[in-house]
């Protein structure tokens, strides 16, 4: 009887311990994925302002911001290939595809203009990038 | 001055002669960089050579006249009957020249920066106000190692968004080389910097002995997660007297030396979108010059030149807050404070020996367009020294810069 008790209160113990888990659908860890990526885009736009740094440390603060945008380009990219491949048929599949693949492209042209310091390009670069993500949001979301 | 046009000289140049080729080695393969705004590329060594400053405007009201740095705060007893000061200045306007090179080791990258804080034999507000050139970083960044004159790693990592400076601020620009592994979200550097004993006499002045041996060794680890920033420093220095002056005609009769440590952690917390809490905290046993601009000494000296060293402290916690992309604020609270060996000092000097200093500022900064920031600040601090003496000043700062 106390065994019993003791087995079941602890097995109740231990279950609410656990978090319950929450599967995200990859829309849903997309949007994730973009909140952060607004965040650094804007610490990236904010960098000129950092008190006391010389412009090589402000191109220091560009470059790690610019790698982690470029990081979370591609795990995006990974999240919309597998919402596509689920959702998606034919030639939206197709232009979707296209656009990731765009997406992908871009995100590694940032790798290498960070990685090269070549800091005055990083501007343009960013820009084809939100001009990719606007197309796609307005194609298969509706709106920006 | 002089310097200037000699480093202007090399753009104005191959403006003239129309010089510059695209480089294909290293670099992205589309777009000319002869296309993007503010670069010139040299033809030889496939050097870019980029030239820029800001142009900065601070107007600033002073209750009562006086110096907002932690050891210059106006005693109350010295500032009686003074009402304040209105004081505008561009000296706080920038020119660098910076350029980057691709060798087999990676980008190699240098930098010369100016700032108009520099000589005022010429200069003075009736006139032309024509403050001279100072030279604030020349380094060289190649396959790790950092060569020149920059911030010291022991400098705190994140900086409060405010136009003063805070009261404990960690800032020295000298001499140094430094190694660093840096992976993009973290950083491991090690520092041999140029020493500076800094050391209180027994009739409370400051002296600086020029005997140093042993270059500052600072060890320092960044830490960039996507909540924020994190670093830490560890710093030795040897402290020492090699039979200094006391005075023109007098030295001490032995030399001595002590070993300081020193330690200092910078943080940064992302909050709410794009707001964050940023807090700092630094101790040391000899820390001396590098908390507060100075406001304390590594150490004393006695009549016979032995040195004792002297723990100091500081920390500051802010919040930014964004009001929208263009419109933010901090509030910024910051305190710093030594203690000093009062046994070597004279009891009549008391009042020459900073003790604490504690401040507070709070600002909004508009940035209307793209590199351009106006901003206004108000700031309180409270000095206090030794023989328990206050001082207090109120600034309201106006500042308009633009970055080119």
């Amino acid at each position: 009887m106390y065994k019993n008790f003791f087995i079941l209160t602890s097995l109740l113990f231990l279950s609410s311990c656990s978090q319950p888990e929450v599967k995200k659908n990859s829309i849903a860890m997309h949007i994730d994925q973009n909140n952060k990526l607004y965040i650094m885009m804007h610490s990236l736009n904010s960098s000129i302002y950092k008190k006391n740094r010389s412009e090589l440390e402000i191109d220091d603060a560009k470059r790690r911001y610019a790698l982690n945008i470029a990081t979370n380009i591609k795990q995006s990219s990974n999240l919309l290939n597998r919402y596509g491949k689920k959702n998606l048929k034919d030639d939206n599949l197709k232009n979707f595809f296209d656009l990731n693949e765009q997406l992908l492209t871009h995100a590694s042209k940032i790798e290498l203009i960070a990685n090269n310091y070549e800091m005055e390009k990083l501007d343009n670069e960013i820009e084809r990038l939100n001009n990719i993500c606007t197309s796609c949001h307005i194609q298969f979301r509706g709106y920006r | 001055m002089s310097r200037s046009l000699f480093l202007l000289s090399p753009c104005i140049f191959l403006m003239a002669s129309g010089l510059g080729m695209a480089s294909e080695v290293g670099e992205t393969k589309e777009g000319n960089p002869l296309q993007n705004k503010g670069v010139i590329e040299l033809k030889t060594d496939k050097t870019v050579l980029s030239l820029g400053g800001r142009i900065d405007l601070q107007s600033m009201y002073t209750s009562p006249e006086g110096s907002f740095f932690a050891g210059k705060i106006p005693l109350e007893k010295d500032s009686i009957g003074e009402n304040g000061q209105l004081f505008m200045s561009a000296r706080d306007s920038r020119l660098w020249v910076k350029t980057r090179t691709p060798t087999k080791y990676g980008v190699a990258r240098a930098i010369i920066e100016t700032d108009f804080w520099g000589d005022t034999t010429n200069a003075n507000e009736k006139n032309t106000n024509s403050y001279g050139v100072r030279l604030r970083h020349v380094y060289v960044n190649i396959a790790g190692f950092t060569v020149g004159q920059t911030n010291s790693a022991f400098n705190s990592t994140v900086m409060l968004d405010t136009i003063t400076h805070t009261i404990n601020e960690t800032l020295v620009r000298q001499p140094l080389i430094r190694y660093s592994i840096d992976n993009y979200n973290y950083a491991y550097d090690i520092s041999f910097e140029q020493p500076e004993t800094t050391l209180i006499n027994s009739s409370a002045t400051m002296i600086t002995p020029k005997d140093d041996v042993v270059p500052d060794v600072i060890l320092r680890m960044r830490y960039y997660p996507s909540w924020g920033e994190f670093s830490f420093a560890a710093m030795g220095r040897y402290i020492t007297q090699d039979r200094a002056d006391i005075n023109s005609s007098t030295r001490y009769l032995q030399s001595d030396g002590k070993f300081g440590h020193a330690y200092n952690l910078s943080l940064r917390i992302n909050t709410f979108t794009y707001d964050d809490i940023r807090f700092d905290a630094q101790y040391g046993s000899g820390l001396g010059r590098y908390l507060a601009y100075s406001a304390f000494a590594a150490g004393s000296v006695d009549d016979n030149g032995n040195i004792k060293l002297q723990e100091s402290y500081g920390g500051h916690l802010a919040y930014r807050h964004w009001w929208n992309l263009e419109l933010r604020s901090t509030f910024a609270i910051s305190y710093a404070a030594t203690q000093n060996n009062l046994e070597q000092i004279q009891a009549a000097q008391l009042d020459k020996l900073n003790k604490d200093v504690k401040a507070l500022q709070v600002n909004l900064l508009y940035s209307p367009v793209k590199n351009a920031l106006v901003g206004l600040e108000y700031s309180k601090a409270i000095r206090r020294v030794e023989s328990l003496d206050e001082g207090v000043i109120e600034l309201a700062t106006l500042m308009f810069r633009y970055e080119f």
